[in-house]
């Protein structure tokens, strides 16, 4: 009689099926904690400082600037006057509010100078004077 | 004569790969996502006080830096000075006179970035008390 001689070996693997449970569960987490910038703003030039301290971005309400009669808040577009009641309003929302003024490096200084004024008028007093972060040339 | 039994593997759907998919995606968005980050250089406004209420400071205390209204001149006291020679010059009065009030007076002609150099200088030169002067006061 033939003999039969097999014998089978057993494969030893690793195994990897939950890697990709794990690589997905990272990816659900970066996706969800992403928060996406909502507010649009306008295009401005910002003047560039060396001493610009970073701000968290929780806290802070944009006021963008490009002239005079080019003025949002939330990507609305208002006039000088009505920084007040908007500002105040946030204000109400969030006693501890920063507010991020984005003016253009090249808008006249009496226009800004307007814009703190509201700023007072509405007390929100914590101004950031938003800079871009680049060396000076 | 024995019966041979066929061994069959077991059937499974080869699944390695979908960890490296899943990695390939987590990386992508790691790599490109860009974390939005706001620098500004920060300063607490005074509250809008009567006229009767303004604070008197000693004028020896008192540093003026204004601009001429294109905003390439500076001037410290009155006297034409180069925006570097700002830090030098108030770290110098600063560590004479701890009581030192530097008071910023743009032009209102000047550009918003003179008013943002100026103070970016200040903050650079560790100046605390710093006055803004507004188109109403």
């Amino acid at each position: 009689m033939a003999r039969i001689s097999r014998t089978i070996g057993i494969k030893s693997n690793v195994p990897t099926s939950s890697m990709a449970d794990i690589a997905f569960l990272l990816l659900i987490f970066f996706m969800v904690t992403t928060i996406f910038k909502m507010e649009e703003g306008l295009p401005v030039t910002l003047p560039r400082a060396e001493a610009g301290q970073r701000v968290p971005r929780q806290k802070v309400a944009h006021i963008w600037v490009m002239n005079a009669s080019n003025i949002t808040i939330d990507d609305n577009y208002i006039s000088m006057v009505d920084i007040v009641p908007i500002m105040a309003a946030k204000l109400a929302d969030d006693p501890a509010l920063v507010v991020g003024l984005n003016i253009d490096q090249a808008v006249p200084w009496e226009i800004a100078s307007e814009v703190i004024e509201m700023m007072k008028e509405a007390q929100t007093l914590n101004a950031s004077f938003t800079t871009d972060m680049e060396k000076k040339g | 004569m024995a019966k041979i039994h066929r061994i069959r593997p077991p059937e499974e759907i080869p699944d390695s790969a979908m960890a490296d998919v899943a990695f390939l995606l987590l990386i992508f968005f790691l790599a490109t996502t860009t974390i939005a980050e706001e620098f500004g250089l920060s300063l607490i406004l005074p509250a809008k006080s009567q006229k009767n209420q303004a604070i008197q400071v000693n004028r020896d205390n008192v540093m003026v830096i204004s601009t001429d209204p294109t905003g390439t001149t500076y001037y410290v006291d009155g006297v034409p000075t180069e925006l570097k020679q700002i830090k030098p010059l108030v770290e110098t009065r600063k560590a004479s006179n701890d009581k030192l009030v530097v008071s910023v007076e743009p032009d209102r002609r000047a550009p918003y970035r003179s008013m943002v150099d100026i103070l970016d200088e200040l903050k650079l030169a560790g100046a605390s008390r710093i006055s803004l002067k507004t188109r109403r006061q």
